[in-house]
């Protein structure tokens, strides 16, 4: 299963979605600030398949902070954005910069727990799409690198 | 320059040089005239002196200047000069009229015209008063217009005692008089109508505001009634606001539609209209005066104007004092005050409905901002306890606890959730007063409404009513629709089935200004009349669905659209919902 990073500065909240995920056999780690998820995603060894970050924390852009150091780091690491109410415009501007998706997390009569444990599957499942096409198209390279290295005749 | 010229003069004197200028100055000054032009601000002592300055320069025995009163038609003797006047005498009162007998000054005053009577033996219009009396001459003060003020009247023990050259004089003295009298009516009304400015810039409620333009226009004009009609956009009507007078038990009850008598046409044409005889004129309805037509003797009403939109009517009237008495006319000079008065007014109004509106924004603002930074924390925390609920559940349940637990777990749940639902709300409330302005062909965003609705609620019918011209306005698509859905499925609410929904479009014009008019009605149990003032107010529901922000939505949405939105419907008998909009000119067809 995939390794997890939670950033949200409510404390409770990185504890329930950790609880949460975890059910789902998730390693997850958590983060309580831009500046510390930063600092774990640069030196996570290796990179978080997927990172879980609120947008509004230190700044109203946080979430875009965490999003570039995360894909920085991998490119093809995952990122879900969490938004309150009144932070769907910062959110959108994420998924144009490469967030993987977003989730409000005030949806009236909707579980939006399952709904993020949902998108980490699905996100997980596309990390592992990428991942195959990256390894196929390196694959691929090699190949042509060979046939190159090859003389004609 | 003059008193640079005096300080001159000063300089001469203390040479003593004796110049001709000097001369001419000295004499000036000696003048009566010029006495009586000092006094010219004290109009009773200055026509006191007039009346002792002609008694001197005509050679006459006495004389007086009587004034017109014309709420009774007659000649009033005000100041009296010469020897032998008793205090019965210097009180008469005469009619004025052209029938013989009833004094001369009363014929001048009747016709406008000086008289000299040589011989008052001999005078069909003489009235005898003092038994020396043998010549009189008798000049009119004459007013703007040809308006008769008052008459100089003077008399001579001589026969024969008054020519033309006395008469000139006279002429002279008299204008004066008209001139000074004239002046201090002015005077008065200039110090009226500043007062009433100042008013009207610092009164903060309206209704005392109104209350004070009725009565300072019936003091000036000395009228009957003074009643302020103001149009009324959602009824279409003009309806009483404020009055001084005959009408004052029926303000907020008297009302007329635009066009409908001598009232509605003002507003309706945006012109004056001053008549004289009532009775006459087509146009006069007098729907709610208790007066006879043959009672009144003169009405007059101008519109009271925004910059853009007749607001209203401000009209006067003036009462017969008694059956003969004759018309007591407005005047010219009377429709100048009147009109000035509802200039500022209409100024007031104008200034009061924008200072209304900005505060009703800047409030709905302040509440949005403070919702939105709420509504966010909330928001938060309860995400939060959403999952650790959740999470507290499933470890429970694992340790086979009892059903009681269960339940209060799956009330607190709902509760979040219900939490959840009031902050959707709240967000809506914010979004619903930043708008998106674009030209909206209102007949197709109305149209479209309720056929979608009438496809979704079958069991109630539908009746849309509207103007073959499509209606525009400057407004934005989404808010507006959601503003009028909202209003037919507040009414789809209430209704059972076989109910009835009729939804009105219409445009209507006053001058300067088109405006769409909405009206939804349905067949519903209505508003109950001691709810009526709330149910526009935010967090007030009798639906058990959100926090009510419902209709505080809709109002919001129209406030920002610049119109105005009532329910006007009675309990019993339905709801009634009108909004009107400024509407512009239509666009061409695909445009938008």
């Amino acid at each position: 299963m995939g390794r997890i990073l939670v950033v949200d500065d409510e404390e409770l909240v990185r504890e329930v979605i950790k609880l949460r995920l975890e059910r789902d056999g998730h390693q997850v780690d958590t983060a309580a600030s831009e500046a510390e998820a930063i600092e774990k995603i640069r030196t996570a060894n290796p990179p978080y398949d997927v990172v879980i970050t609120d947008m509004v924390m230190e700044s109203e852009n946080s979430g875009l902070e965490v999003l570039k150091a995360a894909l920085l780091r991998d490119v093809l690491t995952e990122v879900i954005i969490l938004t309150a109410y009144g932070s769907i415009a910062n959110a959108v501007e994420c998924l144009k910069r490469g967030a993987y998706d977003y989730l409000e997390k005030n949806i009236p009569g909707v579980d939006v727990y399952d709904l993020l444990a949902l998108k980490v599957e699905r996100a997980m499942e596309h990390r592992a799409e990428s991942l195959g096409l990256l390894k196929r198209l390196q694959t691929y390279q090699q190949t042509v690198a060979v046939q190159q290295d090859e003389p004609l005749d | 320059m003059q008193q640079n010229y005096g300080s001159e003069r000063r300089e001469w004197r203390r040479k003593g040089v004796a110049t001709q200028t000097e001369m001419k100055e000295k004499s000036i000054e000696d003048s009566r005239l010029y006495q009586l032009w000092t006094a010219i601000t004290d109009t009773d002592a200055l026509l006191k002196a007039i009346l002792e300055e002609s008694l001197d320069v005509v050679n006459a025995t006495r004389g007086t200047i009587s004034l017109v009163d014309y709420r009774t038609g007659e000649l009033v003797t005000k100041f009296v000069a010469g020897a032998g006047w008793t205090e019965e005498r210097a009180e008469l009162r005469f009619k004025i009229t052209h029938e013989p007998g009833n004094s001369i000054s009363s014929y001048v005053a009747y016709s406008g015209v000086p008289y000299i009577c040589l011989d008052v033996t001999k005078d069909p219009y003489y009235y005898p008063l003092f038994p020396d009396t043998r010549s009189e001459l008798a000049v009119p003060l004459m007013g703007r217009g040809g308006r008769v003020l008052g008459v100089l009247n003077v008399e001579s023990e001589k026969v024969n005692a008054f020519g033309t050259n006395e008469l000139k004089v006279l002429s002279v003295l008299a204008s004066i008089a008209a001139f000074a009298l004239s002046l201090a009516t002015y005077q008065t009304r200039e110090k009226a109508l500043i007062e009433l400015g100042k008013e009207l810039a610092a009164t903060p409620d309206i209704d005392t505001l109104l209350e004070r333009v009725t009565e300072v226009a019936s003091r000036l004009l000395d009228a009957d009634d003074c009643s302020l009609f103001l149009l009324d956009k959602s009824i279409n009507r003009l309806v009483l606001r404020a009055s001084r007078g005959l009408l004052r038990s029926m303000v907020g009850k008297a009302t007329y539609r635009l066009g409908e008598g001598l009232t509605g046409w003002v507003a309706l044409n945006n012109k004056p209209a001053r008549i004289n005889g009532v009775v006459n004129d087509p146009r006069w309805k007098g729907l709610y005066l208790e007066l006879k037509p043959e009672e009144i003797s003169a009405f007059m009403a101008v519109p009271v104007r925004g910059r853009n939109e007749v607001m209203g009517v401000l009209r006067v009237l003036r009462k017969k004092a008694h059956p003969s008495a004759p018309y007591y006319l407005f005047s010219e000079e009377d429709e100048e005050l009147l009109f000035t008065l509802a200039n500022q007014l209409g100024a007031a109004l104008e200034r009061e409905e924008l200072q209304r509106r900005l505060f009703t924004m800047q409030h709905i603002a302040t509440i949005g901002e403070l919702a939105a930074r709420t509504a966010h924390m909330i928001g938060n925390k309860v995400f939060a306890m959403k999952g650790a609920l959740k999470e507290l559940g499933l470890q429970l349940n694992n340790l086979n606890i009892s059903e009681s637990i269960q339940r209060l777990l799956g009330s607190a749940e709902r509760a979040l959730y219900e939490i959840e639902t009031l902050l959707q709300d709240l967000r809506d409330f914010v979004k619903a007063t930043q708008l998106n302005l674009q030209p909206v062909c209102l007949s197709d965003l109305v149209k479209e409404l309720v056929q979608d609705y009438a496809q979704e609620f079958p069991q109630i019918s539908f009746e849309l009513q509207m103007d073959e011209q499509p209606i525009w306005v400057k407004g934005d698509e989404d808010k507006l629709r959601s503003a009028i859905g909202e209003l037919i499925e507040n009414s789809v609410h209430f209704l059972k089935e076989g109910g009835k929904i009729t939804v009105r479009l219409t445009k209507s014009t006053w001058v300067g200004q088109k405006h769409a008019r909405l009206i939804i009605r349905d067949t519903g149990p209505g508003i109950p009349e001691k709810i009526k003032e709330q149910i526009f107010q935010p967090f007030f529901t009798t639906r058990a669905k959100g926090m009510g922000l419902g209709l505080a939505i809709v109002k919001g949405i129209v406030d920002a659209h610049g119109g105005t939105i009532e329910e006007r419907g009675r309990e019993g008998e339905g709801a009634l919902f009108i909004i009107t909009l400024p509407a512009i000119e239509p666009m061409q067809g695909g445009e938008n």
